[in-house]
């Protein structure tokens, strides 16, 4: 689950927080955020999509996810300029704390900039957070957040800026970084994304690569109980699992149009996912081609400086193509065969901020989804409250 | 009062704020938006499977989905009129030296290709020191009988109950061969059906034809509809207690999956597409005669191949599918029900307290690492049982591809009671 930078960037609260565009001023200031949401939903996970390896996503009553603490830092050294950020969040889906982001950011001109560290490796837009995590990340992690270990190179302003970014493994689910020979690689996802700004409408595109993919993928979506195996490295693929062997590409598409003097605001995101190799299992090795493709659509209103509503249309299309000597078996053991949902969502969310002091903001949030993710539909409700603090340690 | 406020308050917003913005920006936006959502896919999600076709002209398997294509010798493809001659000649007792036993003797459709003793008794009347084994998915096992790493193949495992003098089977010799063949060559239904079968061949009456064709016959022996595999097509459900049973077979707590695990419920599979086959046997702890975990001098598994004393007791795990109809059971049909079966691997072994078997198995040395103690109840046990029944295919019995083709007494095989065990 979400952890907090991302919750600062992409709150449909708050778009403030921008690390790249801070003050120039030097200072330290603390993290701290609260999140806390009550599902009212007949299921504990979601639905268990038929993706290779994704499992379904926790849905405790009770999700605290995105909470978590930090710091952020900035400063001159040798004459130049630095920022720093290290912050840990709370993970419903691993139910523990977990570091989130390390990151050490070089401001080498005035338009280059290298950040090293654990960062989000999509160099793209996503959508705000919401009580559930959004169907498109589901899709892609079975999670809503993403965070990686690597170097982002980024050159530009905040109107148009290019960004080249490196990963280790595992920045991506299966992304071993290895070849078939297991030789590590150092590089498991390469991204290169793109963003630019004209008057009120900002639009950011992103391609990952993952050259050397290799992912369980086993299916639990079935009447029968899974035995586990013992094998749980990759190099049982083939003998006890189910794996998707070969390679991966991303194509992550943001736009977003927020006017400043209209209370309307409109946010767009679709994405193609496409893994291409083989699904290497106990009963054989066939070709495979699976394709996700996913849209959301966010249309916001502002009632009042405080008061906003947002309606929510989410959907993916999930395509898998297996060819070969029983595929069929082999597709069904991968959790693959049954695949005749389209996962849509359709929701709206409304919140409400609390006034109160400086550096702080306390939102009180209600939603309402229509989960049309399993073949009979369920609606969804959550309140939550999320409390965010970044007060300024230094200079005082 | 308040909701008229805010509904002029929203009014004016919008007259005042949103529409009066340039409708371009909006127009631009929203094409933007449409090319996303249209690259997002509008399709259904939907999976493809082209699986390479495993039927033919001459065989369809008819697979359930959850079924892999059995593997064939390329010597002996599977033929509609091969599987014909087949089933005839297995059920056929002229095929035994003495005319008195077919294979169908011991491999009877009603118990699920068994024949419901403890140890199989040849056309002499020797016994075989071990119990016959289900023929049901045999095409799926990569080694045959219960300890035989080495026995691969349906051809090269069928000399042995036809010409095996040790104990005596059908009981086949080089001197009552040609009595044999000439019995099968005197029945005109025979002639055309050996000519189908084996078109290529002037003469088709040999020994080695009559073993293909059996072969083929029993690589036809498929069951995939117990109500287990029903409630995997959503044909069926299980009942409660095999609902549990199931549950405690493939979970934590009794592992069963372990050795009966796979789509057949055993853990030897082969199938055409198999690269990597393990044939393990295991050491149940049945038995442990003289405290080293010795077992009994004719029945002592892999070792009596290898001698290796690590191999002693070491057996196939068979196949659970229709087990309800294929007690006793074990290696030497000794565990007379289902329900002592699951109490022995409850217990981590077999204890005998008394008479020339007394042992604890339990503490057999050689005792397989997956055999433990369970704390199982009675009531866990039944469902167990319970749900292992439900792996019984009720259609073998009746299905006319495995049926018994003749109907005269002169050719049916001969069936002993079992009082004779």
């Amino acid at each position: 689950m979400p952890i907090l930078l991302p919750a600062l960037l992409f709150s449909p609260l708050s778009q403030a927080h921008q690390p790249v565009e801070q003050t120039a001023e030097n200072r330290l200031q603390a993290l701290v955020q609260l999140d806390i949401r009550r599902l009212n939903i007949d299921a504990a996970t979601s639905a268990n999509l038929p993706l290779a390896g994704i499992a379904p996503l926790r849905q405790d009553e009770w999700l605290y996810g995105r909470s978590g603490f930090g710091v952020r830092g900035r400063g001159t050294l040798y004459q130049q300029q630095f920022d720093a950020e290290a912050s840990w969040a709370y993970s419903d889906q691993e139910q523990k704390l977990l570091a989130d982001h390390i990151r050490l950011g070089w401001q080498m001109q005035p338009q280059l900039r290298l950040d090293l560290g654990r960062m989000n490796p999509l160099p793209a837009e996503q959508p705000a957070a919401w009580p559930v995590a959004d169907l498109l990340m589901q899709g892609l992690l079975g999670d809503d957040h993403w965070h990686a270990d690597g170097a982002m190179l980024q050159y530009g302003s905040t109107a148009q800026r290019l960004r080249l970014g490196a990963f280790r493994a595992p920045a991506y689910r299966g992304g071993q970084g290895q070849d078939a020979g297991q030789n590590i690689s150092n590089v498991a996802l390469w991204s290169l994304g793109a963003n630019t700004t004209y008057q009120d409408i900002n639009i950011s595109a992103g391609l990952l690569h993952v050259p050397d993919l290799i992912r369980e993928s086993t299916r639990d979506n079935s009447d029968v109980p899974l035995p586990h195996t013992h094998d749980t490295d990759i190099s049982a693929c083939g003998r006890s699992l189910t794996c998707v062997d070969g390679n991966a590409n991303l194509v992550w598409l943001g736009s977003r149009w927020q006017p400043t003097e209209s209370a309307f605001s409109v946010a767009g995101y679709a994405m193609w996912r496409q893994e291409r190799g083989v699904l290497n299992g106990v009963n054989g090795l066939v070709d495979y081609q699976g394709d996700l493709y996913g849209g959301l659509v966010d249309v916001g209103y502002a009632w009042t400086d405080r008061l906003s509503t947002t309606l929510r249309a989410e959907t993916l299309s999930i395509q898998h193509e297996i060819k070969g000597l029983n595929a069929r078996v082999i597709a069904r053991d991968a959790g693959l065969l049954d695949n005749d949902v389209t996962p849509k969502r359709f929701g709206v969310l409304f919140s409400y901020a609390l006034p109160v002091m400086a550096q702080q903001r306390v939102t009180l949030n209600a939603a309402v989804i229509e989960d049309q993710t399993r073949p009979e539909s369920e609606l969804v409700s959550s309140v939550g409250l999320v409390w965010r603090a970044e007060p300024t340690l230094w200079p005082r | 009062m308040q909701r008229d406020d805010l509904t002029n308050r929203v009014t004016n917003q919008v007259m005042n704020r949103g529409l009066m913005r340039s409708t371009r920006v909006t127009r631009l936006t929203l094409l933007s938006l449409a090319g996303l959502l249209a690259l997002s896919g509008c399709g259904g999600s939907e999976t493809t499977v082209q699986d390479t076709n495993p039927n033919s002209a001459a065989w369809q398997w008819n697979l359930p989905a959850f079924f892999p294509v059995p593997r064939v010798p390329d010597s002996n493809p599977m033929t509609f009129e091969k599987v014909e001659l087949g089933r005839h000649l297995f059920y056929d007792r002229r095929l035994s030296g003495n005319g008195t036993q077919a294979c169908a003797s011991c491999h009877q459709p009603s118990k699920a290709f068994t024949d419901g003793r403890a140890l199989a008794v040849g056309s002499t009347g020797e016994v075989h020191p071990r119990n016959s084994q289900s023929l049901i998915n045999v095409v799926y096992s990569p080694t045959l009988t219960w300890a035989n790493p080495s026995l691969l193949t349906l051809e090269k495992q069928m000399e042995v109950p036809l010409f095996a003098d040790h104990p005596v089977e059908l009981g086949l010799t080089d001197a009552n061969l040609p009595q044999v063949i000439g019995r099968l060559q005197a029945d005109p239904i025979y002639a055309p059906l050996f000519q189908q079968a084996f078109p290529n061949d002037a003469q088709p009456f040999q020994v080695q034809n009559i073993i293909a064709a059996i072969a083929s016959f029993q690589r036809s022996l498929i069951s995939a509809n117990s109500k287990f595999d029903r409630m995997q097509r959503q044909e069926a459900q299980l009942s409660a207690s095999e609902k549990r049973g199931m549950d405690l077979f493939f979970g934590e707590k009794a592992e069963c999956f372990h050795c009966h695990g796979s789509f057949n419920f055993n853990n030897q599979v082969v199938h055409a597409g198999s690269r990597f086959v393990e044939t393990t046997f295991h050491n149940t702890g049945l038995y442990n005669l003289d405290g080293n975990g010795a077992y009994p001098t004719d029945n002592r598994g892999v070792f009596e191949l290898t001698e290796r004393l690590s191999d002693m007791g070491k057996f196939r795990a068979p196949s659970l599918r229709n087990v309800e109809l294929t007690a006793p059971y074990n290696h030497d049909g000794s565990v007379a029900t289902l329900e002592a079966v699951v109490a022995n691997y409850a217990a981590g072994g077999r204890l005998i307290t008394e008479g020339a078997l007394a042992g604890d198995g339990r503490t057999n040395p050689h005792l397989d690492d997956l055999i433990v103690q369970i704390d199982l109840s009675q009531a866990e046990q039944a469902d167990i049982v319970a749900f292992l029944k439900a792996l019984t295919d009720d259609t073998i019995a009746t299905n006319p591809r495995f049926a018994n083709p003749f109907t005269s007494p002169a050719v049916q095989p001969a069936v002993t009671s079992p009082s004779a065990r």
